[in-house]
């Protein structure tokens, strides 16, 4: 694909200018090569050409266009390298514990491992009889002693950071526009506990606050008065999220991390 | 057809069956002469003429530059709106300079002389800020710096969101104090207090030393962008400044869709 945006004249192509309003009308300004959004940016006479051909074309029906020869082409070749690392890990991961079960169940790994001293006599298998002996570990059921080292796995300390897709999006859309009357904490903060929670949002109503977890869990609830709360309970370092509430609204969600 | 060869079918008509994309967008060129018709440009009467004369113009020459010219990398439909768009221009200049009396006359009855709310009253609202929203997301390296100071010039109460996105590298003792400042009604305060009040902080998050009169120059000129922006080209409107704050605030203010 030609990577010539520009006329003789310095200004847009058309083909560059049709390529930045697509990049409008799907929300991909941010895939947009740089070189045209730098100049859409110090151009008013490229602004004034993709504002008129953006007035003209977002009235047009987008819906049945199917993937798009710039964006999606770029997402393709963007894709495969991260699902390779990803595949190439869980393939990885899956081989080694094949590898690990089979080295303690398969009678031939415990012959190359264990010299056959006394070779017990084989016995036909005979399924488990007892429920019990069905059972799967929960790892919710664990008790604290078992579950410490698992809570100090790197591995699972990095998951409390890991976002989650649907309280991310509430933040973003800010809800119902009380964003500006929230004080504290500012959206990403990280925070010491106490956490104080701050707001200006005049209602009549009252306000409940929540706090969850990344994984969507709730870790508090409660009436708070004076558009303030102090919040002094323990929170495992993390990504949190918090929402303001009356009892038929969601008025705010923000989130912070707790170190 | 299915979903995801429209695209891909507009392609192989452009190379292929050229007459037959041409059919395809009657419709695409309707709606792009129709917004000329409400831009002034063209009268209604003269709408089935003025397609007559694009369509006549895209199968005689526009066409064979198109199969060479388009590279592929944006949607057909887009590609050809624009080339559509240039073949209107290129119409209504010729039909100006035939007839340069009277065209002039009619934009003058487009252009609505008298700025303020006037010029509200008689436009679709919603279209002007769909407009502007178009225009600020086009402002992609310094949006934060322009909304926030697209704000302070219309007076609007800023967030504390305005203020992080355009002050990132400032405390948050400062984001709170301009918030205490212009986070609420401040319609009595002259641009000059505002400057001198918003200058340091902008000094100290870029590390420059700007006046507050560079700053104003700074706004003055962005706001000059956004109004020929807005009054468009041809000119089809009659911002200026005062009415340009009358739809930001109408755009930050009435809805809770406009972004912050």
């Amino acid at each position: 694909m030609s990577a010539n945006y520009f006329r003789s004249d310095g200004h847009l192509t058309d083909n560059a200018a049709a390529l930045y309003v697509d990049g409008m009308i799907l929300d991909k300004m941010n895939d947009l090569p740089d070189a045209i959004v730098d100049h859409v940016d110090d151009c008013l006479g490229c602004k004034q050409t993709v504002l008129e051909l953006h007035a003209v074309a977002s009235q047009q029906d987008y819906t049945r266009q199917g993937s798009h020869p710039y964006f999606d082409q770029a997402r393709r070749a963007s894709i495969p390298r991260r699902w390779y690392y990803a595949a190439a890990s869980i393939l990885f991961l899956v081989g080694l514990m094949y590898l690990y079960f089979r080295g303690e169940r398969d009678p031939a790994y415990e012959m190359a491992d264990n010299p056959p001293v006394e070779r017990p006599v084989e016995r036909p298998y005979t399924p488990p009889k007892t429920e019990e002996a069905l059972k799967v570990e929960d790892p919710g059921t664990r008790d604290l002693a078992s579950k410490a080292p698992l809570e100090q796995d790197p591995d699972n300390k990095l998951l409390a950071y890991e976002p989650s897709v649907v309280l991310d999006e509430l933040v973003h859309l800010n809800v119902r526009s009380f964003a500006a009357d929230v004080i504290s904490p500012a959206n990403n903060d990280t925070l010491l506990l106490p956490v104080r929670f701050e707001w200006a949002i005049d209602l009549e109503e009252k306000i409940f606050l929540k706090i969850m977890n990344n994984m969507e869990e709730e870790r508090f609830s409660g009436e708070a008065d004076n558009n303030r709360f102090e919040f002094r309970e323990q929170l495992a370092p993390g990504l949190y999220y918090w929402k303001l509430e009356t009892e038929d609204d969601l008025l705010y969600v923000g989130r912070f991390y707790v170190k | 057809m299915s979903k995801v060869e429209r695209n891909q079918e507009d392609k192989r008509l452009l190379q292929e069956d050229p007459d037959g994309l041409i059919v395809r967008y009657q419709p695409s060129i309707e709606i792009i002469v129709i917004d000329f018709i409400r831009r002034g440009l063209f009268d209604w009467q003269d709408k089935s003429e003025v397609m007559q004369m694009v369509n006549e113009r895209l199968i005689g020459e526009k066409i064979p530059k198109m199969q060479q010219q388009y590279d592929g990398s944006a949607f057909v439909i887009t590609y050809f709106s624009q080339i559509v768009r240039n073949l209107c221009l290129e119409i209504h200049r010729k039909q100006s300079r035939k007839a340069k009396p009277q065209v002039q006359q009619d934009l003058e009855e487009v252009v609505i002389p008298d700025p303020g709310v006037n010029v509200l009253e008689k436009i679709a609202i919603e279209q002007e800020r769909e407009r502007l929203a178009a225009i600020l997301r086009m402002y992609a390296r310094s949006k934060a710096k322009l909304v926030l100071c697209l704000k302070l010039f219309s007076r609007v109460a800023v967030s504390i969101n305005d203020l992080e996105d355009c002050f990132g590298a400032l405390e948050r003792r400062d984001i709170l104090a301009i918030h205490q400042q212009f986070g609420h009604a401040y319609d009595d305060m002259t641009d000059k207090a505002i400057y001198a009040y918003i200058t340091p902080f902008f000094n100290r998050s870029d590390g420059k030393q700007n006046s507050p009169d560079a700053l104003r120059k700074w706004i003055q000129a962005k706001v000059e962008e956004i109004i020929l922006l807005m009054n468009g080209k041809p000119k089809q409107a009659n911002y200026e400044p005062e009415t340009l704050k009358i739809l930001v605030r109408n755009y930050y203010e009435s809805s809770s869709t406009a972004p912050v």
